[in-house]
């Protein structure tokens, strides 16, 4: 698999059951390990929050009304870029698909899905989604130097 | 890491009140300041939200947030924050939430416009 991040010290591994609290333990977990790498604080903090979104995102939708599934979130580092993977194995949903909520509307009547899907666009450099064997796959990708 | 949330009536004016967030206002938190501001939206004209110690926020805190502003808004009623960490102000931008609320980034500027808001409020919320 392309994507997939290969075994290293280079790499963050984590997996959890869906569920808000243990989401926001495997992000703060990623937040210490990019720490560890003396990584820009900045761009981390902005990955950080984009992670968080999409876990939030899985968390709700992903294994509704059913037993809380597996989360897999995998990063590497690729030259300045960190690259993150959240799979879950959820009905197929692309969090990328489709138009961002609009701005031109009262904010608070905007749902609480699209404000954190515009973050989580708006947040990284580059984001892709794929469905591929039964998983959700989303990559997200932010440059960690220069700005 | 948990939020903590510090509730003070002003000394001035028993119609507004100052809300100190510190830590993580997210998804596991939001509930929390949800119950905190309950009371208050139904007692105050103005409320001051001071960002200082916060560190995170998400969606999900934001929304708390902007329900809160609704609220007050609807009784023609203000809401202010203060002291925004860089990353926090960075995350209502993208939001597109600044116009229409008010943010201070000094002590100064927020007192001159508490002083104004006493002025307009001498009553209890309508």
């Amino acid at each position: 698999m392309d994507d997939a991040p290969q075994a290293g010290p280079g790499r963050f591994d984590a997996s959890f059951l869906a569920d808000p609290e243990a989401a926001h333990g495997v992000r703060e977990a990623f937040e210490d390990w990019c720490a560890g790498r003396g990584l820009a604080e900045g761009g981390v903090q902005d990955l950080a929050l984009a992670l968080q979104e999409a876990l939030d995102n899985v968390v709700e939708h992903a294994y509704r009304g059913v037993v809380p599934g597996a989360v897999v979130v995998e990063a590497r580092l690729v030259g300045d870029e960190a690259v993150v993977e959240v799979r879950d194995r959820g009905p197929a949903f692309d969090p990328l698909e489709g138009p961002l909520p609009e701005l031109g509307g009262a904010l608070e009547e905007r749902r609480v899905g699209g404000l954190g899907l515009r973050l989580l666009r708006r947040l990284v450099d580059d984001a892709r989604y794929r469905r591929a064997d039964g998983w959700n796959r989303l990559v997200l990708v932010k440059r960690l130097s220069g700005s | 890491m948990a939020l903590s949330i510090d509730v003070r009536r002003s000394e001035q004016s028993r119609w507004s009140a100052q809300v100190t967030l510190a830590g993580s206002l997210d998804g596991t938190t939001a509930p929390d300041l949800e119950k905190a501001l309950e009371p208050l939206l139904d007692s105050v004209h103005t409320l001051v939200f001071d960002m200082a110690g916060l560190k995170f926020v998400t969606s999900a805190g934001i929304r708390v947030l902007l329900v809160a502003r609704k609220r007050l808004k609807a009784q023609d009623g203000s809401f202010a924050m203060t002291n925004l960490q860089p990353q926090i102000a960075k995350v209502f931008e993208i939001l597109g939430s600044l116009p229409g609320m008010s943010i201070f980034q000094s002590e100064a500027e927020l007192d001159a416009y508490l002083a104004a808001m006493q002025r307009k409020f001498s009553g209890p919320p309508a």
